[in-house]
């Protein structure tokens, strides 16, 4: 956590006059790969996931995801770790704040008073032929309103840039995960998965009620092939 | 014995240098043990892990709900005269998975799956799946049941009572059709949960963190659980899932529930109910 490294690439936005300006640049680029995610110190009450209604459109897209790899592998093992960095881009056409702070502890929780937050997740996946898994540990980055320096704005156009690793371990593969993408040159991309959340005592335990977003859509054209190597070299 | 070895399916291992005859501890995932001999010799053996049982979740019952429902991110509303732009107009289900707290293990003391992380006890499912009907088909003197024809020599019309028989099959019904398909939402919901891969209970039984997996229940099962949820919707909603079998979208409210038309609806044309075809 303390070699979390945060670099401000993008001119101050209350120093431009026009939102039209920031259009196109980065926002921030974050270095997080020497944070380690740890679980926070609650339990989770409840879990919300948004409805869908049948008939209605979906909700606009919000973010565009590219990922790049850092290092040169094109063949991963489960021992190996994996470098990269994921941009999330706003493709909408309204402002959007999003969570950047990755210390659960700078939210300054009271801990006599309830909170809420916006936090992001962010995994690595692989996917081929619809099937998919999930690389290694997630980012989680967490936001608050009433803690602005948490919080990106990103203008219409602006994306952020994180940089990060994890060891590519699959925690749960199955069957037909396997046969579409072991040893098959299968897709490297970023899931990013928004939620809000309110954290609350009750009975001296710190409870988080969750409740999600809808997802934004994965865009996959500039994203790198990878494969998973998962058989021995004899098989 | 100079080492205790398991590897699961996807090449995650565990090690004990113990020179234990027996290696215990609770098991959560399958593999391979191999045990190595002083001698140099090895012998495996697998881990067969049986899954728990019952802890698939059933479908909760259907819940009718008023005007100003809201569902993700639409309000259901009455809204009047009813045009043509869509049949949601009339009426709408939604499907809101959802789940109470759950206890995990933290990470396994010893054994085959020494660290390895999993679900204590399956959560409450709070899932909710709410249908919403107008009210302008309360009763057969809405201005809606009022504009509906009787059927005439040039044109097949719908009465507001096989209207309203239709949106309820539609949203509401668990049947099958002459094809085996579900005639209704609520049926694609029931039908999807036998999916392990699209019920959250089935994913709670499943679900192992490893020693590795740092935010395993803060952060991990409620992240998975969402793709899980994703996997639900593409049952009940639409064709997200193109490799699951679909039914697709249950017959209209102008079809019986094998598909055949029915007759027309009188939609609400500028503002207003056309007149009725001689």
């Amino acid at each position: 956590m303390s070699q979390l490294r945060i670099k401000i690439i993008a001119i101050s936005i209350l120093s431009l006059s026009s939102a039209l300006l920031l259009s196109g640049q980065e926002a921030i680029k974050m270095n997080l790969s020497h944070y380690k995610l740890s679980e926070p110190p609650f339990v989770i009450a409840e879990t919300r996931f948004p409805g869908k209604a049948i008939g209605f459109p979906n909700p606009p897209t919000l973010f565009a995801i590219s990922v790049k790899m850092l290092s040169h592998k094109k063949v991963l093992g489960p021992e190996d770790v994996i470098s990269y960095e994921v941009s999330i881009k706003n493709v909408s056409n309204a402002p959007i704040d999003v969570p950047i702070e990755p210390d659960f502890n700078k939210l300054g929780f009271d801990q006599n008073e309830s909170i809420s937050y916006r936090i992001m997740d962010i995994d690595m996946e692989l996917n081929r032929d619809k099937a998919s898994l999930v690389l290694g540990n997630a980012i989680r980055l967490y936001g608050m309103a009433t803690r602005p320096s948490t919080l990106v704005h990103l203008m219409s156009g602006q994306w952020i840039t994180l940089e990060g690793r994890t060891r590519a371990y699959i925690r749960n593969s199955s069957d037909n995960a396997r046969t579409h993408i072991f040893n098959q040159p299968s897709l490297l991309q970023a899931e990013i998965i928004m939620s809000k959340a309110e954290l609350t005592r009750n009975n001296g335990e710190l409870q988080q009620h969750l409740f999600f977003e809808d997802a934004p859509q994965i865009q996959s054209g500039k994203n790198p092939e990878i494969t998973f190597r998962i058989a021995k070299s004899s098989d | 014995m100079k080492k205790w070895k398991f590897e699961d399916a996807d090449k995650n291992v565990v090690i004990s240098s113990s020179s234990s005859p027996s290696w215990a501890g609770t098991a959560v995932k399958g593999g391979t043990i191999t045990v190595t001999m002083n001698d140099g010799s090895a012998r495996s053996t697998p881990l067969i892990v049986t899954p728990r049982t019952g802890w698939a979740f059933q479908p909760v019952a259907v819940q009718q709900v008023g005007d100003g429902f809201i569902c993700g991110n639409v309000t259901f509303q009455t809204v009047k005269p009813i045009d043509g732009s869509s049949e949601s107009l009339l009426g709408a289900a939604c499907l809101q998975p959802g789940f109470g707290p759950f206890k995990y293990s933290g990470s396994i003391a010893s054994g085959p799956n020494a660290g390895y992380q999993y679900i204590l006890q399956q959560p409450q499912d709070t899932t909710q799946f709410p249908v919403w009907y107008s009210h302008e088909l309360d009763n057969n003197t809405t201005d809606f049941c009022l504009a509906q024809c009787p059927t005439s020599t040039t044109a097949r019309q719908l009465s507001c009572d096989q209207i309203r028989s239709n949106l309820v099959r539609h949203e509401s019904s668990q049947g099958l059709n002459t094809s085996n398909n579900e005639t209704g939402h609520y049926g694609q919901y029931v039908d999807g949960l036998k999916d392990d891969e699209a019920n959250l209970g089935i994913a709670f039984e499943t679900i192992i963190g490893l020693p590795s997996d740092t935010a395993f229940s803060t952060v991990t099962v409620p992240d998975q659980m969402k793709k899980v949820r994703t996997k639900l919707l593409a049952h009940v909603f639409d064709k997200l899932g193109q490799t699951i079998s679909d039914p697709g979208e249950p017959p209209g409210l102008s079809y019986d529930a094998n598909g055949n038309f029915m007759g027309f609806i009188n939609f609400a044309v500028g503002g207003r109910y056309p007149a009725c075809p001689n």
